[in-house]
């Protein structure tokens, strides 16, 4: 399949009377977006906020952030299930407004404490969002309307605000087109020219309501090892929707969007390796359903994709280490070379053994940091996305002294961060 | 900091020129200025500080009555008000090692002095102190000592400028057991594919996440006679009477519970809930016999095929709790089964 990323990039948002793209600038018709969103009786009233990089303001209660996108042409919506139908998707032109974040916070009986700062030492460990012109969502709950149809209802509106925004650039000439390309196992297998194949394994988190990745609109819970193309992930079939979870544990949809392990791998691709494919998995409760897994994910590896070598990442907390390292030895065990992403869970001071399962076969592990290292970040001027936090008992726009897993995307599972913890 | 720094050095009886083994029984003495080795380091503080005093010991005496030494020399220290504690260094010298490395933990923790020593990765004093002090990896065998000597004041008269101290592989100490996070130019992604690459290749590269040591548990012998026994259970799936009355945490917890389950048959739900934050708790909480299971066990009570159920249900939240706690938290449960005359457990795990 063949994807074109056309990017628009755009270096200021503001409100305006129509939604339009001009000059790299953004309008946006605000009464025209909290129309679309408040069409949703799962959600009250509606506030939308811009805050821009380098002001002094901290967005809390933030759940996902999101690209906006939308699809020129080729089948489909860009968020398959959920915005639209299923079609197949990673084909076509997908236009893509770079710069711009839609940023959904929850209330205070939903999100985790998760803090984005704009400016100062905080924005420094989460370059990606405090770079980003957010768009800011803060709706207040409906009294009949529960926590779970409530998050449901979140998880539509932020998408659809990314393809309304995004519909912005249609027509408009973009400032870049990135391509990606790769062909069937047909087509590969004749053209890997002696490079080494190597596939990824990308442990997706479905396990109860509120904490369930989605693909394709799905809650994958009794997802069975499964083939992907990585132009499908560029084009949102895969978007969190696990919200219930500390920002630590999980990917933020915008960064599955530009996923930083697909992205390199397609660097590399014919140059030093030949990228051979993706195989998702659900991480599950169960042991026996683990195991399962992990054997069926190294069959697919193995004898389906014909790989040499995985990359293998996680998304969660500690049983998902349990995954990557059975997912690891099986993969080894049939002689596939393997290299693990995962992020640290030691103790504050970063002393204790960080995983919750190790075995010898994984040799070769990435750290993205220890999520549990504390940081201190200085008063903001001001608060977006609520009043205060649910459990952090200190005012939400004064010092903070929290652990890296409140920051979104400092440590981030998929390899988009630059922080690691080192032995000292 | 002030600009003259004060050093005092400690060294054993054999670099105080005293004598070898023979000697290892002398007790703690001190010397105004360098001793032995120490006049490297009084070279190298040469106008801008001194070795004001050197104390020195026999190793056996230090180990065998290292209270009392630590005392003193702590007194004594204390009176020179130096800025910076140098010990030994010890190499693989085990009891050298534990007298540099308890002193130096003692001085920086009761003075608030920075101290620095210097072994073997080997010795098996590094595993007492590393955390809390700083060790420049030395040789095994006693060699190199002016420029060991000469690293060591380097370290520790950064420390005592309450500078920054880079990574291991930078300044020369042993890696102290901690990590902590820092800035790398390359994003995750990018040295995930090249560790792989290397991996392919047959290239040296280095995992940044080591295994971690494990003790190894000798498990109990078998109960002789079950019929007879006092069972207890055990869970770390957070089962507390409901309303949290201790406030269990349901995560992170660094404490347990212990709740009576005398006379009843078994847990119904709103009289015991489940705290665990790691899962889906609500299903446990509708039953928590799921997690500590008092009815099967009063069924089993009845058919003889245990003694008795112990009253005591012993109760913490495993979910991402620190693993020297829970090494602590079991110990503990450990030592008031053995008091209740409990001999075997039912360990039940979220």
């Amino acid at each position: 399949m063949r994807l074109e990323l056309a990017q628009y990039h755009i270096h200021d948002v503001c409100f305006g009377n129509q939604t339009i793209t001009k000059d790299g600038v953004l309008t946006i018709c605000k009464e025209e977006l909290l129309g679309l969103l408040e069409e949703d009786p799962r959600l009250g009233k509606v506030n939308i906020e811009l805050v821009h990089p380098g002001e002094k303001v901290r967005i809390i209660n933030v759940l996902d952030v999101i690209e906006p996108r939308v699809k020129a042409d080729g089948l489909g919506g860009v968020f398959p299930g959920i915005t639209g139908r299923v079609e197949i998707v990673g084909q076509g032109r997908t236009l893509a407004l770079k710069g711009v974040g839609i940023v959904n916070t929850g209330c205070t009986d939903i999100s985790l404490e998760a803090v984005i700062d704009m400016a100062g030492p905080g924005a420094r460990l989460s370059p990606y969002y405090s770079s980003l012109h957010n768009v800011v969502i803060v709706p207040t709950r409906v009294p009949h309307v529960d926590q779970i149809d409530f998050v449901e209802g979140m998880v539509a509106a932020g998408l659809k605000a990314a393809e309304y925004l995004a519909c912005a650039a249609k027509g408009l000439a973009p400032s870049e087109i990135e391509v990606y390309e790769m062909g069937t196992l047909t087509e590969t297998m004749s053209n890997a020219s002696g490079l080494p194949r190597v596939a990824y394994l990308y442990q997706i988190y479905s396990h109860r309501d509120m904490r369930d990745t989605r693909y394709y609109g799905e809650k994958p819970r009794h997802l069975i090892p499964t083939l992907i193309h990585p132009n499908e992930v560029f084009d949102g079939a895969i978007v969190a929707g696990d919200y219930d979870m500390p920002s630590g544990m999980k990917n933020e949809t915008i960064v599955i969007q530009n996923h930083p392990i697909i992205k390199e791998l397609y660097k590399r691709h014919g140059k030093e390796l030949w990228f051979v494919g993706i195989v998702i998995t659900n991480e599950h409760a169960r042991i026996d359903e683990k195991e399962k897994s992990a054997v069926l994910a190294a069959k697919m590896i193995k004898h389906i994709l014909g790989a040499d070598a995985a990359i293998i990442s996680q998304t969660g907390g500690g049983h998902p280490n349990i995954d990557l390292m059975l997912n690891c030895r099986k993969c080894e065990q049939q002689g596939i070379k393997t290299v693990i992403v995962v992020s640290e869970e030691s103790s504050a001071d970063g002393s204790q053994f960080p995983l919750t399962m190790i075995v010898p076969e994984a040799n070769a592990i990435i750290s993205t940091g220890n999520i549990n290292e504390e940081v201190e970040l200085p008063a903001m001027e001001r608060v977006v996305g609520g009043e205060k936090f649910r459990r952090l008992k200190v005012f939400p726009n004064g010092e903070l002294r929290i652990p890296f897993y409140m920051i979104p995307g400092s440590t981030s599972q998929i390899g988009g961060a630059r922080i690691t913890a080192s032995y000292f | 900091m002030k600009e003259y720094l004060r050093v005092v050095h400690y060294i054993n009886q054999f670099f105080a020129g005293i004598g070898g083994e023979e000697k290892a029984r002398v007790s703690l003495s001190e010397k105004v200025g360098p001793v032995g080795p120490g006049s490297v380091l009084q070279e190298a503080l040469k106008g801008r500080g001194e070795v004001v005093a050197t104390l020195f010991c026999g190793d056996d005496y230090f180990v065998e009555n290292q209270d009392e030494v630590l005392k003193r020399a702590i007194k004594y220290i204390a009176n020179h008000k130096p800025d910076l504690l140098i010990a030994g260094p010890a190499f693989n010298a085990g009891r050298y090692g534990q007298a540099c490395g308890t002193l130096c933990c003692s001085v920086q923790r009761e003075l608030g002095i920075p101290a620095i020593t210097g072994m073997y990765p080997e010795n098996p004093a590094v595993e007492l102190c590393r955390k809390e002090i700083y060790i420049i990896e030395t040789p095994g065998r006693a060699m190199k000592i002016p420029e060991l000597l000469n690293k060591m004041l380097h370290l520790g008269i950064r420390l005592a400028k309450g500078q920054v101290i880079g990574l291991p592989t930078q300044e020369g100490y042993i890696p102290r057991g901690v990590k902590k996070n820092i800035f790398v130019e390359k994003m995750a992604a990018e040295r995930a594919v090249d560790m792989l690459l290397d991996k392919l290749k047959g290239h040296p590269f280095s995992t940044e996440i080591h295994p971690p040591k494990y003790d190894v548990v000798t498990p109990a012998p078998p109960i002789k006679n079950i019929s007879q026994a006092l069972i207890a259970i055990v869970t770390d799936g957070g089962i507390v009477p409901f309303g949290n009355p201790d406030g269990l945490k349901g995560n992170s917890g660094k404490t347990f519970g212990k709740y009576s389950v005398k006379g009843l048959q078994d847990l119904i739900q709103k009289t015991f809930e489940c705290i665990h934050e790691g899962m889906d708790n609500r299903v446990a909480s509708a039953d928590p016999d799921r997690f500590v299971p008092v009815d099967v066990m009063r069924d089993l009570e009845r058919e003889g095929r245990i003694g008795k159920l112990c009253d005591w249900v012993y109760s913490t939240a495993g979910c991402t709790m620190e693993f020297d706690n829970a090494v602590r938290i079991g110990q503990d449960i450990a030592k008031d089964l053995l008091k209740n005359g409990v001999t075997g457990v039912i360990l039940t795990s979220a």
